[in-house]
């Protein structure tokens, strides 16, 4: 347990999109299709764009603040969105797996 | 009563009505998608609440939105290729779904597709394969080199981010495909019939709607195909619903009158106005070639499309997908109900080169 919750704090801290999955706007929503696990994902307007900023190089933080320019939303609210949406995205396996995640699998 | 997918095929005809009397249970709904009809069925059904089972519909959604993710990706891909090519080569030809979905389809994600093919005149071809190696795609296999040296396309290109295929074609069908001899694919009846169109605001060339009809057909009689059969049902559902009126439908009878084969490529549309998908009077504009693959041909051929392709029955030990193969073969490539009768049994006891696909 302490391995997941360490690694999801890692994923959310810079978290990364798997780009072996396909994405693309239909109809104002971010749709992912992940052909390795054979799922389809329409993701709501934050989720979407906390996807889009998922480069591995942005942090969390970050990309709260990027939706504070976007929408009228105070700072500490866009970190609970996007933290709740990074943790959904990476619960449907839509982000990199981390580092400790990694090693939780070898060790 | 139709098969199942052939209602859904008429809604893309005539409308979602045609699905009014029906309840859509789990097999139903499992048969269109494995098909490729799910984004067809979920257009037909989406205004309806009741249609269906609420999981039902969410596994069309599904469907739906996979089609259009997939679609979308292999039109960027094809708009990415074209832009590379121009200088290259003459405009691309576009062929098959990637070209139908864009000029016939009310929505391009309603026409599935495996990869996209284009044609490209011969001397240029070694120079788009180059364009393609840049633009990041590669060919997982070779094969036989003869074997694509003869064959109508060569070895396919994967482009491993954007998971999609491609071929690119130097002719229409396969010299081993004995319709390839028909005079209307030839490559100087090619020359005549292509226009210049338009993808995404790209110039490019297609077949007109006489040679798409004819090549489709010709292309669905040549095997028993399983999946892309229906496809090419639905390529020409469209064509016949969008371009009708335009249709030159005596140039269509005078390439089929050229040939005795040609017969043959009227099937596809019989089969449709049979089960009136299309409009009866298609099979009255066909009248003065229908005169021979009728009867009880005519309906053994229907049999199998009803029962193989629309329903997709399993096959068994005996009638097996070989067996299949080689009885649907020996039927379309025979000159009367007797002949095949006489020569199926002989093809199904020796080996040939029958190339069963599913």
């Amino acid at each position: 347990m302490a391995t997941d919750s360490n690694s999801r704090s890692t994923s959310a801290d810079y978290p990364k999109k798997r780009l072996d999955v396909n994405s693309r706007s239909i109809d104002h929503e971010l749709v992912i299709l992940d052909r390795q696990k054979g799922s389809i994902h329409q993701l709501n307007q934050t989720a979407g764009i906390v996807w889009v900023y998922c480069d591995g190089r942005t942090s969390a933080q970050e990309i709260a603040a990027r939706i504070t320019d976007l929408f009228e939303v105070d700072l500490s609210s866009a970190i609970d969105d996007v933290e709740k949406a990074i943790d959904q995205l990476n619960d449907i396996g839509l982000l990199e797996p981390t580092l400790n995640k990694m090693r939780s699998i070898t060790d | 009563m139709p098969p199942f997918v052939i209602t859904v095929l008429k809604t893309a005809y005539r409308g979602e009505r045609e699905l009014d009397s029906l309840e859509l249970g789990k097999p139903d709904v499992q048969r269109a998608i494995a098909t490729g009809l799910g984004p067809l069925l979920f257009r037909a059904i989406v205004a309806r609440s009741n249609a269906c089972e609420p999981s039902l519909a969410m596994r069309l959604k599904a469907a739906d939105l996979t089609a259009r993710v997939e679609t979308g990706e292999k039109i960027e891909a094809m708009c990415e290729i074209i832009d590379a090519c121009v200088g290259v080569s003459p405009p691309l030809v576009l062929l098959k779904g990637i070209s139908t979905c864009t000029q016939y389809y009310p929505e391009p994600h309603l026409r599935s597709m495996a990869d996209i093919d284009f044609l490209v005149e011969e001397p240029f071809i070694g120079q788009v394969e180059r364009v393609l190696q840049e633009l990041g795609y590669s060919r997982p296999y070779t094969g036989d080199a003869e074997f694509y040296q003869m064959h109508h396309h060569t070895a396919p290109f994967y482009h491993s981010r954007r998971h999609v295929w491609v071929e690119i074609h130097r002719g229409l069908l396969s010299q081993r495909n004995r319709f390839a001899r028909m005079e209307m694919f030839s490559a100087e009846n090619l020359a005549q019939e292509l226009e210049y169109s338009e993808f995404h605001g790209r110039t490019v060339r297609r077949l007109n709607a006489e040679l798409q009809i004819a090549y489709t057909s010709a292309h669905w009689a040549q095997q028993l195909q399983r999946t892309s059969g229906l496809m090419a049902m639905l390529d020409i559902i469209y064509i016949l619903k969008y371009a009708d009126d335009k249709l030159d439908w005596s140039k269509l009878s005078r390439w089929l009158h050229l040939d005795s084969a040609a017969l043959h490529v009227s099937l596809l549309l019989r089969y449709l106005a049979h089960h009136q998908v299309v409009d009866s009077n298609i099979a009255e504009k066909l009248a003065p070639i229908s005169r021979a693959c009728t009867g009880n041909w005519r309906n053994l051929l229907f049999w199998l499309t009803d029962r193989y392709i629309a329903e997709g029955r399993s096959f068994n030990a005996i009638l097996s997908l070989r067996n299949i193969s080689v009885v649907w073969q020996t039927l379309v490539s025979a000159a009367s109900l007797q002949e095949a009768l006489l020569s199926i049994p002989l093809r199904l006891i020796l080996p040939g080169r029958i190339c069963p696909r599913l």
